[in-house]
């Protein structure tokens, strides 16, 4: 919306300045930085009206007695960061764009799923009374496929001819693959998978939200890239004019995340629910697959893919079909408090995890 | 076509105890109407064939299929296409004899013409009165299903009507065999079929019979129980042991093998006398003082229609368990002793069996009782409802003929009923919510306690192993030392898991959850025998860790004699060394309550500083146990080992300062309730 009132306002002469509004990099870092302070400056309130429409966390503590357990915490915080990253992007992106769309209208419904989860889960009493597990995997599928419908569908897709079906892969220049309409099951997978797993890996405080920073952080960088012709060209990404304004959403999200976790770090006084949960797997799945790095995230989000993984292996394979326990539990950072690990410093090895994940993430920019 | 002349279609099957009722309907309605006509529709090469056949009854084959449950979509499938087929053959048989009313007695093969009269009912094409017959006391799937499109749904317990919510249900009782009542009232002179011939004067005379295809339980128990009672003088057993029917079980070679096999002092035909089929089953039963038989719905309603004591062995495990609730039925009235199936070990595995002791036992009692075997005679006689036969063919007209009911006993609020609709899983709920509420000791007061115990049994043997597993957790929970030797068999059981299972880290049939859960069991019975000790010697070398971590505990809580073995202390020893830190820790806690600090505290020096607070803890319990009562000259060692152990922030468990206070207040706000009753008096 700035982009557009910059535009007006210098065709009114004058506020020559405000060209600044049309550089990406500009843009972004202040939609980061409204993201961080809209959250600052809300969150307070956003958690007090949480408590007093009794959204408290309902999670059977079975672990922690009395005194430690967290049962009762402001929970749902997922829609300060719905709320904040909305309105930096909106403010800061280009409306014109289809892509940034696409990346917001995933964040927008999958985060409506987790509200809905949530409110049921709250309304109830017991964390198993939000949706049911099939319901919950019906919406994610109804929304991945319109996505992938829209995304490969040469009426609507965003991309040349013939580009939808490329598979692409990290370290590598060329894509591997044009596995056409297999992609449009692929592409599903992919965001069930990579939505279920941020939901998996919120499960301890601030374990689920600085892995999104720094996926979001990851992405962003490569959003630029690929959006920006010279850039593509000399780095040899495949150009996608348009994807730049994902760097936006990107870093709007990361921004956002940064303000919620000012709330979240240990001991947290406020959890983002499914509503955050959802809404961030949602908006990280979707800009890997718009940018097409979706096989990126088994780098860049490898603390998703174990704690997915571990807790898939432990419940689907280990306990239905071996009738054994794989772990000693699942998702993996309960097995780590199983041994014993404090929560901080579970939590801050997982991040320091992710960190150098993301690293090794942006090392495959010029490791090609 | 008259309405008259139109014939009645009988349908039901897939066992006779479906087929009998709806044969005995035919025979009743036919010896009030000469003329009348009938249809049978069942499955070709059924039973339901061979009966109609036997009875001159045409006979109309439909295809049909037993419910497969909802695991498998491509058996789902299959059944339902099956069914479909069916529902178009009967539809046609329908059109065809276009009938007044379907007389449907239950049973998967009654399916296909239920559906089709639905049809054509609904769809004004063919006015046909649809009467479903229940035969036990909780109904079967089929009848639940189709109740409510029904005209009438006649039941035959009082009770039943509970379970069919919104269907047209009203009691008529069970339509027994007309030709058995009739047998009652024959001339006292009458010949006596050869089976009854030649008995020795003064015996007591005992039939026993599992129905017509043989039951294994009772013809296995009948053979064993006979070494038990040969010293007896005044009894004579006829064994009816049923005929092979096609594929299956084998009675006759079974019994033959099995008689083979006693060794007796006494001539066995002096006492017992085995026939596969006994034809006059109406004179056998006059002739006896007791039966010995399986719980089927017919058996039950024969026994009081002819006013006989018996002892009853339900089989186990069928669809609400109704067998079980039949013979509880009679037991709940004193007419019958119920012996309940334990899975027992064979030479072939696992069978459910009641061992011939205990059913010699039963025998010897009712025996040295002959006034009370006379009392259970009448009791079953007043249980039994003669008007039943005249209920079901006003119900069968539409006539609203009286419909009072007999003087019953109200059955259906045994907690029984209430348990055999519950899955495993609600059973065990069940048992732990029970738990809860009560004393730890009083668990054999629980409601049912016999019924559980037979159904905890019946779980540990059945084919899901989440089935299993919960069996051997309510063996568990309800304390059951008389299934540790289940326990055993089942810990023991050497057959590996599927293919697939072990291809992702599964082992044995029995997996680890089972034998994890069979060692916590263990403990929670707390007994201490040659087979517990057996399962504990092999679980402390499982290469499960959980396993291996519950045979631990076990040797620890379970006390002597069990850890004062060699045998477990050296294992445990070794266990201190075990890959999972969960074992060590269950290792050096059995050290530390049951090792004198002499031998045990060299066994704990190299975990001083182990990695792992949650080890170092359980070293610091161990020297909280040997510190108590202990001599001065002890206390100074712990000083100086308890200066060596490693304190680190390791052990970090919040405690949220504002929930400490918000409990203490919570609770004072609790206690506040109560109060204000006492200050507000004057």
């Amino acid at each position: 919306m700035m982009v557009w009132l910059g535009e007006l306002l210098r065709e009114q002469g004058g506020f020559q300045f405000l060209r600044l509004f049309d550089y990406l990099s500009f843009r972004s870092l202040v939609a980061a930085l409204t993201a961080f302070i809209v959250t600052l400056v809300f969150g307070r309130r956003v958690i007090l009206w949480l408590f007093e429409r009794k959204f408290r966390d309902v999670s059977e503590d079975m672990l922690l007695a009395d005194a430690s357990s967290k049962r009762g915490t402001p929970t749902m915080g997922g829609v300060m960061l719905l709320g904040a990253t909305s309105v930096a992007f909106l403010l800061w992106s280009r409306l014109d764009n289809a892509f940034g769309w696409l990346g917001f209208s995933a964040f927008i419904y999958f985060g409506i799923v987790g509200l809905l989860d949530d409110y049921m889960k709250v309304r109830s009493g017991r964390s198993r009374g939000g949706l049911s597990e099939r319901g919950k995997w019906l919406m994610q599928i109804a929304f991945a496929a319109a996505f992938t419908a829209v995304y490969m569908h040469p009426a609507t897709s965003p991309y040349p001819d013939g580009f939808a079906g490329q598979l692409f892969v990290p370290f590598l220049k060329v894509p591997i693959a044009d596995i056409g309409w297999w992609y449009f099951a692929f592409a599903v997978f992919v965001m069930v998978a990579i939505t279920n797993a941020v939901n998996l890996t919120d499960g301890l405080d601030g374990l689920a939200i600085v892995p999104s920073i720094t996926c979001a952080g990851v992405y962003a960088v490569f959003a630029y890239i690929i959006g920006n012709k010279i850039q593509a060209g000399y780095l040899q990404f495949e150009y996608i004019p348009g994807t730049e304004e994902l760097t936006v959403l990107c870093a709007a999200v990361a921004g956002g995340g940064l303000g919620f976790l000012w709330y979240n770090a240990y001991p947290a006084e406020v959890f983002m629910g499914d509503t955050g949960a959802l809404a961030l797997g949602g908006v990280l799945s979707t800009v890997a697959l718009l940018l097409k790095q979706e096989i990126l995230f088994v780098i860049v989000g490898f603390v998703f893919v174990i704690e997915v993984g571990s807790s898939l292996l432990q419940g689907k394979i280990g306990e239905s079909i071996a009738g054994r326990r794989l772990f000693y539990r699942a998702p993996l950072h309960l097995t780590f408090r199983h041994l014993g690990v404090a929560e901080p410093r579970v939590v801050v090895r997982f991040w320091i995890v992710s960190i150098m994940c993301a690293l090794i993430g942006l090392l495959t920019i010029k490791l090609r | 076509m008259s309405p008259n002349s139109r014939p009645i279609l009988l349908t039901g099957g897939g066992t006779g105890g479906h087929v009998y009722p709806a044969l005995a309907v035919a025979q009743a309605v036919r010896a009030s109407e000469p003329g009348a006509q009938f249809v049978y529709v069942g499955v070709k090469g059924g039973i339901e064939e061979s009966i109609a056949d036997k009875n001159g009854i045409p006979f109309r084959a439909v295809s049909t299929a037993p419910f497969p449950g909802l695991r498998s979509p491509l058996k789902l499938l299959k059944f339902a296409a099956k069914v479909m087929v069916g529902t178009l053959q009967a539809t046609a048989h329908l059109l065809f004899a276009r009938p007044k009313a379907l007389v449907a007695t239950g049973g998967y093969v009654a399916a296909p013409a239920v559906f089709a009269a639905v049809v054509l009912r609904t769809l004004r094409i063919l006015p046909v009165r649809i009467f479903v017959h229940e035969q036990n006391a909780s109904p079967g799937r089929l009848n639940r299903l189709v109740a409510r499109f029904a005209d009438v749904v006649g039941v035959s317990f009082l009770g039943t009507e509970g379970y069919l919510p919104g269907a047209p249900t009203r009691y008529v009782g069970y339509p027994v065999r007309p030709a058995l009542r009739a047998s009652l009232d024959r001339d006292a002179d009458a010949a006596l079929p050869e089976v009854l011939r030649d008995i020795p004067a003064g015996r007591t005379i005992v039939l026993a019979f599992g129905g017509s295809q043989g039951a294994r339980t009772v013809n296995r128990a009948v053979v064993d129980a006979l070494q038990h009672l040969q010293d007896r003088d005044d009894l004579y057993i006829i064994h009816g042991v049923g005929r092979r029917q096609r594929s299956g079980y084998d009675p006759e070679s079974d019994v033959a093998t099995r008689l083979a096999g006693l060794s007796l002092t006494r001539d066995l035909t002096d006492f017992y006398r085995s026939v596969p089929y006994i034809d006059d089953i109406g004179a056998a039963y006059e002739a006896a003082s007791f039966v010995i038989c399986r719980g089927g719905a017919g058996t039950v309603k024969e026994i009081c229609a002819v006013g006989r004591a018996s002892i009853l062995m339900p089989k186990a495990g069928l669809a609400g368990d109704h067998q079980v609730m039949n013979a509880l039925v009679l037991e709940q009235a004193d007419a019958g002793v119920v012996l309940l199936e334990e899975p027992t070990v064979d030479a072939s595995g696992l069978l459910p069996a009641v061992p011939g002791k205990r059913l010699a036992d039963a025998m010897q009692e009712l025996l040295d009782a002959p006034e009370r075997v006379e009392a259970m005679g009448q009791a079953a006689l007043a249980l039994d409802d003669p008007e039943a036969m005249g209920r079901i063919l006003t119900a069968l007209d539409g006539t609203n003929g009286s419909d009072a009911k007999p003087a019953l006993s109200e059955t259906a609020q045994r907690p029984e009923i209430k348990l055999a609709e519950l899955g495993p899983a609600g059973v065990l709920g069940y048992v732990r919510r029970w738990r809860q509420a009560h004393e730890d000791d009083a668990i054999s007061e629980i409601p049912g306690y016999a019924y559980l115990q037979y159904r905890a049994a019946s779980m540990m043997t059945a084919g899901a192993w989440r089935v299993r597993n919960i069996g051997v957790k309510l063996a568990g929970v309800l304390r059951l030392t008389s299934l540790i030797g289940l326990l055993r068999y089942l810990f023991e059981d050497p057959t590996p898991a599927g293919r697939l299972a072990r291809l992702v880290g599964g082992d044995r049939r029995q997996n680890g959850f089972i034998r994890r859960n069979t060692c916590a069991s263990l403990i929670q019975i707390g007994v201490v025998d040659e087979d517990v000790e057996a399962i504990v010697r092999q679980g402390v070398n499982d290469s499960y860790w959980e396993v291996r971590r519950e045979a631990c505990h076990a040797i620890r809580r379970l006390g002597p004699p069990i850890c004062n073995s060699a045998e477990s202390r050296e294992a445990v020893v070794r266990l201190l060394g075990d890959r999972s830190f969960e074992v060590r820790i269950a290792s050096i806690r059995a050290i530390g309550d049951r090792w004198t600090l002499e031998e045990g505290l060299p066994l704990l020096r190299p975990f001083y500083m182990d990695e792992n607070w949650q080890i170092r803890e359980a070293v610091l319990r161990a020297f909280d146990t040997w510190a108590v009562g202990a001599s001065e000259e002890t206390l100074t060692v712990l000083r100086a080992e308890f200066d060596n152990v490693l304190l680190t922030a390791g052990g970090y468990r919040p405690l949220f300062g504002l929930k400490e206070s918000a409990r203490r207040v919570s609770n004072a706000l609790a206690e506040g309730n109560g109060k204000p009753a006492e200050g507000a008096s004057p």
